[in-house]
């Protein structure tokens, strides 16, 4: 009979739980509430200043810094097919290459990079200037917010009011998450041959990279089938042990 | 009532009669796709497909984008221009809402289902990549690919 690997990586836990769900986004758990508490704690932090900020511009009808959300990057193809808001907040794994080393004898560790897009529509010079640093300041907050692990405006604790650290076992599954770099340009998606030259639309964003680390862990029920292990050393010969000098017995539960 | 408008349903009506003699080998539809979750293709879909269709109810010009203008334009084979389109007025045809996705909401998907030569059984899907409404008596839709021609 085939047997499931009992083994966990980060989020994903193998065998996978079975589902009725028409989808496979449960797989990877750790991108969507990454992208949701981001998404929160820009909205928390800087929504009121946003709101002032905003009127009588070309994001006026966006009521808050992050209007629109997406678990995948923002190629020309996505954006080309469904409707967006802005300012828009991606959250994604990158696809430089992942690398997987061994941390301890019985562990593994899976290291990956994450690209966080915030993306503003096209701006004219005057909101240019009364938006723009949002880029930076959205930034910051992403950085604050991971180094707290994350923001009780996503989650927290009731009685104490701090925020629930998310990101490691039982949220995320990371075993380390740290931000890399960050850089403000262009959008992905607004650059081409045509758009590089001066007079193309620039869809400005701020760009972050995050570098996790998710570890292997063995399920603690990985092998059902053993009840109990039966061990005897001894002496001997050709003809089997004669004389047995150590007995062992362990009953599993 | 202008000129341009008054001209339309002639426009409408010799558009449709180039498909009555079959010379519109292609389908176009406007597929307006919308989801239960919380992110796109999260749920379950429901799609709003809507033809667009010239005079009599036959099908517009669709033309493959020819290699040069693919590759000055970074497009990918299999780009389409599609139309002249004639604008929505009295007597018929499309509006410029249903073409542009004005009325799509947040996350939904605007696509694009062609049938005909070579789209495979059940068509193939594109996403808009630009609309021309420069002239006031049609309009120019580019469509490029999002399916594998071979799919």
């Amino acid at each position: 009979m085939s047997r499931s690997l009992y083994e966990s990586i980060g989020g994903l836990t193998f065998p996978v739980p079975s589902s009725a769900e028409p989808t496979l986004v449960s797989l990877d758990p750790a991108r969507d509430i990454l992208l949701d508490l981001l998404a929160t704690a820009i909205n928390f932090e800087l929504g009121a200043r946003w709101t002032q900020a905003v009127t009588g511009t070309l994001l006026k009808d966006s009521t808050t810094p992050v209007a629109d959300k997406l678990p995948t990057g923002p190629s020309a193809e996505i954006v080309k097919q469904r409707k967006e808001a802005w300012p828009l907040l991606c959250v994604y794994r990158a696809e430089d290459p992942a690398t997987v080393e061994q941390f301890t004898l019985h562990e593994d560790r899976l290291t990956q990079r994450w690209v966080v897009d915030y993306i503003l529509c096209p701006l004219d010079a005057g909101d240019d200037r009364r938006l723009r640093d949002i880029l930076t300041a959205v930034a910051k907050c992403i950085v604050l917010t991971i180094r707290a692990g994350g923001h009780a405006a996503y989650q927290a604790d009731p009685d104490s009011g701090l925020p629930i650290a998310v990101l490691g076992q039982g949220g995320c599954g990371f075993s380390s998450i740290r931000v890399v770099d960050f850089r403000l340009g262009r959008a992905s998606f607004a650059v081409n041959a045509q758009q590089n030259a001066v007079g193309g639309v620039v869809y400005h964003a701020m760009s972050m990279t995050l570098e996790t680390t998710e570890n292997t862990s063995s399920m603690a029920d990985g092998d059902p089938a053993l009840d109990t292990l039966g061990v005897v050393a001894g002496t001997g010969s050709q003809d089997g042990i004669v004389k047995d000098l150590v007995s062992v017995e362990l009953d599993f539960e | 009532m202008a000129l341009a408008q008054e001209l339309l349903p002639t426009f409408f009506a010799g558009r449709g009669l180039i498909g009555e003699f079959g010379l519109r080998p292609f389908r176009v539809y406007v597929i307006r796709r919308a989801w239960t979750g919380t992110h796109t293709g999260d749920g379950t879909s429901s799609d709003v497909v809507t033809e667009i269709v010239e005079g009599g109810g036959n099908p517009p010009k669709v033309v493959f984008v020819n290699e040069e203008k693919l590759a000055l334009g970074g497009l990918p084979a299999g780009t389409l221009d599609v139309g002249p389109i004639t604008p929505e007025h009295q007597g018929g045809g499309t509006s410029l809402a249903l073409l542009s996705g004005q009325n799509v909401e947040r996350g939904e998907q605007l696509l694009f289902r062609v049938e005909g030569p070579g789209m495979g059984p059940t068509g193939r899907l594109y996403a808009l990549d630009s609309l021309k409404t420069d002239s006031p008596f049609g309009w120019m839709l580019r469509l490029q690919p999002i399916a594998d021609e071979k799919a």
